[in-house]
């Protein structure tokens, strides 16, 4: 018996369900040759470097399984003829493979889903910091009213404003003329 | 000794910890010049041994798609 490791990529139109289909179907070749699966690791739809039988983009599924040298040129011709996989590649491997939990997807962020909802986060966790400096520069704001009546005609358009930074800059020159105001 | 060069060194020898494995396509890309094409050891550095391994991991990579065999310069 020796450890192989079995790099498919499944077509792009299926998805979750007959994805996990598809896997299922591979896993139960495997185990009927007299093999057995050690791991799978999806690593979901990501962009291929060129195109493969017209498509773009592939479904990367990577499996850890064990068998006979022997059953390995059956496998490679029966995952040839599935028309649901692209492409595939079989490595035999010299040692035992290390079998932790996490994924070994290279990039775990290729994925435009993904990526997206995490610029989302990003935003939604940056928004509050810069809603926290809008107060601050608010109270630097109240300060400089209470010295000055004619600042304070302008610090309702610059709450108004959408965008953080002009703001920011916008009390900035508010606050150096206040103190060459007060310099004179 | 003007036509001296300096002293390459290869850069898997040094750090043990960088294992060249087909799977990390992004590190390979290092290994790899604009066009796709493998930047050969004597301009790298890179010993043997481990040149030998970082060419299997190329091709494999490229068999399966995650580095492409090349890269069309114009289009890009």
């Amino acid at each position: 018996m020796r450890y192989y490791e079995m790099l498919f990529i499944v077509h792009p139109n299926y998805e979750q369900d007959r994805l996990d289909a598809v896997i299922s179907s591979v896993q139960e070749e495997i185990t009927s040759e007299g093999g057995t699966l050690l791991k799978i690791d999806n690593w979901g739809k990501r962009k291929l470097a060129y195109m493969i039988n017209k498509q773009r983009y592939g479904s990367y599924v990577l499996m850890y399984f064990e068998s006979d040298p022997s059953m390995i040129q059956g496998l490679h011709e029966w995952m040839e003829i599935q028309a649901q996989v692209l492409h595939q590649m079989i490595i035999r491997l010299e040692e035992k493979p290390e079998l932790s939990a996490e994924t070994q997807n290279p990039d775990s962020s290729f994925s435009a889903p993904y990526k997206k909802a995490e610029s989302r986060d990003a935003k939604t966790v940056k928004a509050p910091v810069k809603e926290e400096v809008v107060v601050k520069e608010a109270q630097v704001e109240e300060t400089v009213v209470e010295e000055e009546t004619v600042v304070k005609e302008e610090t309702p358009v610059e709450v108004e404003a959408p965008v953080v930074e002009k703001t920011a800059v916008e009390e900035k020159a508010v606050v150096e003329e206040a103190t060459e105001e007060k310099g004179v | 000794m003007a036509f001296t060069s300096r002293k390459k060194i290869c850069k898997y020898c040094e750090n043990k910890k960088n294992t060249i494995d087909y799977k990390d396509y992004k590190n390979l890309k290092r290994a790899i010049t604009e066009q796709g094409k493998i930047i050969p050891r004597r301009v790298t550095g890179t010993c043997a041994k481990h040149q030998r391994e970082l060419v299997q991991a190329i091709k494999r990579a490229r068999n399966i798609a995650l580095l492409p065999y090349s890269y069309d310069v114009k289009q890009s």
